[in-house]
């Protein structure tokens, strides 16, 4: 009996049962996809660190090295499990042909090497080591994703001929976030190509105890060992590995949260107003003496198929969809190590949302208790508490037609339900407002910002060589005479030696200059104004652990002095290790030498980047927006498809939840409907009331909204930016977000309402107005 | 005298589980301006149905209906809710009203969707109605807070806020005791004083004797028809028996 009554009761209420179960899908197959994705990413960076062997620790050094020095050091020191010293050979772009394809534009160091000996392999995509044989070319993996290089053409590098033979992934460089780039070659062709590059070295230590990497790091500065170059270690190989990916299951976990909550909203609505259908049922099955307990368990045996079904769906869902999702984790980093356990978690994660929806339902069916059997009889229909303070009287009232102001009175009287339908209009805002603001703050110019650039058009670099001085007067020549320039500034990055807190001493990379031409943005503090004033990157901060205000000491031409810090920037690009300064040093040895520069004429960034490379082929040319669009593309992609699937979700949401709530206010509002039309009241009259209401809901809901995402969002959002470096994160926005999505949002809620109101229309006044 | 509404041939048939059942069958009648004509029969004989095809709040499946003129049957449904709106006021038996606005702004409403500037004058007028039906300070009342006889006549100004020139109910006096069904029918009779005309169903005799005609129906047929004529105080209790004896012929 009792499935017979289920049965047609769900078939009675198509429309709730649907979207009760839909919410449900939704909801659990967002919140398996997080657990699958995650799980995966963690586990598929875990096995490429695995099979790679990545180091623990990396110098970069461009120049001289004393390879014996370095093994005695190594040695000597009892966390070194195993070290080596790998070339890296650097070769220009425009010497690099593969297939029809140049890599003149491309602003990634990208260079050659043989297979490692020991450990930091470069892997097939089996997972396996390559060997490549002679005339074989492996290519970053990057490149591929990239459509620039397919397997089997013929590549040119600085014209000598290779074939494509496959493809590379590098656990320290695969990500677009990695400046560098390794091609793998045979050992032969190495040799033939070492004079058509500049030699780098990475100096590469694996350790016994990894956690005591930071340690290493500084016996390792302390014993004044080459380290021309930024300085890796393997936790910031495994973030930026994880990022592109990371911030878009981000996204989806914030989606996924909101529509758990909007599920539960709906169902406390369309179970409440059920429960207010049956009213008059109920409390005479409780004047007669009957069990709740039976009714109680007809609505429960509901909700639970519903639930069942709605899990089951989201579940095989989260599967279907994970696949493409996971494509790119698989295709940069291989299969997860935990797939076994991304499934375990995965129906984890359904059956928890089951049993919290469950919960859910037994809660509010508490209420059933609170039926008083008298009442419920007599009135048929719980009490509708009235507000009557702050009355406002409809005849007093000038400004608005009957029909609105009667929708807007109707919202203010009866708070309670509608409240329902503002949260989700709310949070549908919201999850539309957030991705979208936060694709747009990372694609603006200003982003760099963050990430301790400033907003410069072209930036040109060059490594400390014993042509320096010639090269850098060359440079501040062309700089001088070229008349496209608007203004430039010269950083110098110097090594200099800092005071920690135990009374060890670490190298620190100061940047020294100006650096209120190119102003970046500070989580704390500002930029250094005074001469014994520095700005430290937020790893370093924690690394010295400094903050704003404190003092740390720095070994220069006037032997230990003391800086105050002026502020604390992120910087995760370098290796996330440097710090800002504008005293002058003669002494310390110069890493490399930039100069952030400015055009008049921002259309003429890719002439002139080309004519510069040119004239100064000795220094590396960086086209700004280029480069931030090739080290935060496949970021940017990321969170634009999950921002475009917010919107739509949200869109939906708003939709469906419209429609389904001016279906049921109908219902309840039948009598109420005959009688205005009995009186007189058109069609078009009630549609305008109903319209009201909805509008005069979604705009405090997308104000809300707005506001909310504003504050909450953008802390949330930097928070989750945060988690990778990037810190204080002040949205960018647009206006088409702020003015189009409410439009978007109106458009969708009046087709809802249009849809949903249609059936006042056919509701017979004699029907509903006769007892 | 003029006929205020003439219905021809109404057929009128609901759609039951299995077959159709006929409601009104070929009802002619007529009601002529400032007439007070009652309906009476037993229950489920049509007289909700009559009433609501004639004020054109349901549909008819054939027949003719004019009111005022002008065929209701030819109007659609904006133009029917105009007219309602406009000419005509209905009392039902259970008063509804919109829970969320005091008496007197439900009183309004239906004029005020027309003159929205007009809310003062509207306001007073409503006062002055609510004063006549004996109920002037409960014009600031929400409506929970008044009994069912008040609200029964606040019904009946909210009839009249438009002036109409006829008025239709269903049962007014069904569900209040006698002594204020008896303040509701004199509410009518002033009303009808004032030219308006009344069509009113009841199961009271004593209601129905004070009309001028009285109409009797059966299985969806208008079966007999009784004139009085109009109301002088003295013949009420005559009038009363005439009705009960015609009304148990009728149901034999
Ligand atoms: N919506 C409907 N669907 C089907 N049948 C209906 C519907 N409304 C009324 N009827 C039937 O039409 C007939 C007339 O109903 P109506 O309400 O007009 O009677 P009535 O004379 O007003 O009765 P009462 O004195 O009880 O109010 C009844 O037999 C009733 O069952
Ligand atoms: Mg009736």
């Amino acid at each position: 009996m009792y499935y017979r009554i289920i049965r047609n009761d769900l078939l009675r209420n198509k429309l709730i049962s649907i979207t009760t179960m839909l919410f449900i899908t939704a909801a659990t197959a967002l919140v398996s996809l997080v657990a699958i994705l995650t799980i995966n990413l963690i586990g598929s960076i875990d096995s490429l660190t695995k099979q790679a062997q990545v180091p623990d620790f990396l110098q970069m050094h461009n120049g001289d090295i004393d390879k014996e020095q370095i093994q005695s050091f190594a040695t000597e020191h009892e966390n070194v499990k195993d070290n080596q010293v790998l070339d890296f050979l650097n070769i220009t772009g425009a010497k690099i042909q593969l297939g029809d394809n140049s890599l003149i534009d491309n602003v990634q160091d990208n260079g050659f090497s043989t297979q490692s000996p020991n450990f930091d392999y470069l892997l097939d995509l089996d997972g396996q080591p390559i060997q490549p044989a002679e005339g074989e070319l492996y290519v970053p993996i990057g490149y591929m994703k990239e459509g620039v290089a397919r397997i089997g053409d013929e590549a040119k590098i600085a014209g000598k001929e290779f074939q494509i033979a496959g493809f590379l992934r590098d656990a320290q460089m695969n990500s677009p976030l990695a400046s560098s780039k390794r091609f793998l070659v045979h050992e032969k062709d190495y040799q033939e190509l070492v004079p058509e590059g500049s030699l780098e070295y990475l100096i590469e230590f694996q350790l016994e105890d990894p956690s005591k990497t930071n340690e290493f790091e500084t016996s390792y500065a302390e014993a004044g060992l080459e380290s021309n170059g930024p300085t890796l270690t393997s936790g910031l190989f495994k973030i930026i590995n994880g990022l592109s990916d990371g911030i878009m299951i981000a996204i989806i976990l914030l989606v996924g949260f909101l529509i758990v909550i909007i599920a539960f909203m709906c169902i406390r609505f369309t179970l409440l107003t059920k429960i207010e259908e049956d009213y008059r049922e109920i409390g005479t099955m409780k004047a007669i003496g009957l069990r709740l307990s039976d009714i109680k368990k007809i609505y429960l045996a509901k909700y639970t198929l519903l639930a069942l079904a709605g899990c089951f769906i989201g579940l095989l869902l989260s599967f279907i969809f994970s696949g493409p999702l996971l494509e790119n984790i698989r295709l940069y980093m291989g299969e997860s190590d935990y797939a076994g356990w991304s499934i375990f978690l995965a129906v984890f994660g359904s059956g928890l949302v089951f049993l919290i929806v469950i919960a859910y339902i037994h809660f509010l069916l508490r209420r059933f208790r609170k039926i008083s059997s008298a009442s419920a009889i007599r009135t048929g229909s719980p009490e509708e508490k009235i507000a009557h303070k702050n009355y406002f009287f409809l005849s007093n009232n000038r400004l608005l037609s009957a029909n609105v102001f009667l929708g807007i009175k109707d919202v203010l009287a009866r708070k309670k339900l509608y409240v329902t339908m503002l949260i989700v209009l709310l949070l549908s805002c919201f999850i539309m407002i957030i991705p979208w603001n936060t694709y747009q703050t990372v694609s603006s110019p200003t982003f760099t910002k963050y990430v301790g650039f400033g907003d410069m058009d072209i930036m040109v670099s060059m490594y400390q060589s014993d042509e320096s001085v010639d090269n850098e007067q060359q440079v501040i020549n062309y700089l001088n005479e070229s008349e496209t320039i608007e203004q430039s500034v010269q950083i110098t990055s110097k090594s200099f030696k800092a005071k920690k807190e135990d009374g060890s001493e670490e190298k620190i990379i100061i940047e020294l200059g100006d650096h209120s031409a190119f102003p970046i943005e500070y989580t704390d503090g500002n930029a250094p104004e005074q001469s014994n004033e520095i700005a430290l990157s937020s790893m370093n901060a924690s690394e010295f652990e400094k903050q704003v205000g404190d003092t740390i000491e720095i070994i220069t031409d006037n032997g230990s002095e003391n800086f105050v810090v002026s502020g604390i920037y992120s910087n995760i690009l370098n290796g996330g290790k440097t710090a800002k300064a504008i005293f002058s040093d003669e002494s310390a040895p110069t890493m490399w030498l930039s100069y952030y520069i400015q055009l008049n004429d921002t259309n003429q960034i890719a002439a002139a980047t080309k004519e510069m490379s040119e004239a100064l082929p000795f220094a590396k040319v960086t086209d700004a927006d280029n480069h931030k669009q090739q080290v935060f593309g496949a970021t940017m992609d990321s969170i634009k498809t999950a921002a475009n699937v917010a919107l739509i979700v949200a869109l939906f949401i708003t939709g469906l939840v419209s429609l389904l709530f001016m279906k049921l206010l109908i219902a309840k509002d039948r009598p109420a409907i005959a009688m205005l039309k009995a009186i007189g009241f058109t069609n078009q009259d009630l549609s305008m009331q109903y319209a009201t209401r909805g509008i005069f809901i979604l705009i405090i809901g997308v104000a809300g909204g707005s506001i909310l995402a504003n504050t909450l969002g953008e802390s949330i959002a930097g928070m989750a930016m945060a988690s990778f470096g990037i810190e204080a994160l002040t949205f960018v926005s647009h206006p088409f977000i702020y003015l189009g999505f409410p439009i978007l949002m109106l458009l969708v809620t009046l087709l809802a309402t249009k849809l949903g109101t249609n059936q006042a229309g056919n509701i017979a006044i004699a029907e509903n107005i006769k007892e | 005298m003029k006929k205020i509404i003439n219905g021809q041939h109404i057929h009128k048939t609901f759609a039951a589980v299995k077959d159709k059942i006929t409601v009104l069958e070929d009802i002619s009648v007529a009601i002529y301006e400032g007439e007070f004509v009652s309906v009476m029969g037993p229950s489920g004989s049509g007289k909700s149905t009559l009433l609501y095809t004639l004020s054109g709040m349901d549909t008819i499946d054939h027949g003719e209906i004019t009111f005022n003129g002008q065929s209701l049957t030819a109007c659609g449904e904006t133009e029917l809710a105009d007219i309602r709106r406009q000419q005509m006021g209905f009392v039902f038996q259970q008063p509804t009203f919109l829970k969320n606005l005091a008496i007197i702004d439900n009183i309004v409403l239906p004029a005020l969707r027309d003159n929205r500037k007009k809310g003062k004058e509207l306001a007073n007028k409503a006062k002055q109605l609510l004063e006549k039906t004996g109920i002037g300070d409960l014009a600031y009342r929400m409506t929970n807070q008044v009994s069912g006889g008040q609200l029964q006549r606040a019904e009946i100004c909210r009839a009249l806020i438009n002036e109409p020139k006829m008025i239709f109910a269903d049962e007014p006096t069904g569900a209040l005791n006698s002594r204020s069904a008896e303040e509701i029918m004199k509410n009518f009779l002033q009303i009808n004083q004032q030219g308006r005309t009344i069509l009113l169903v009841t199961h009271d005799a004593k209601v129905a004797a004070q009309s001028e005609r009285v109409l009797f129906m059966k299985d969806g047929q208008i079966v007999d028809e009784l004139h009085l004529g109009k109301l002088s105080n003295s013949f009420l209790e005559n009038r009363t028996e005439k009705v009960t004896s015609k009304m148990l012929k009728v149901e034999m």
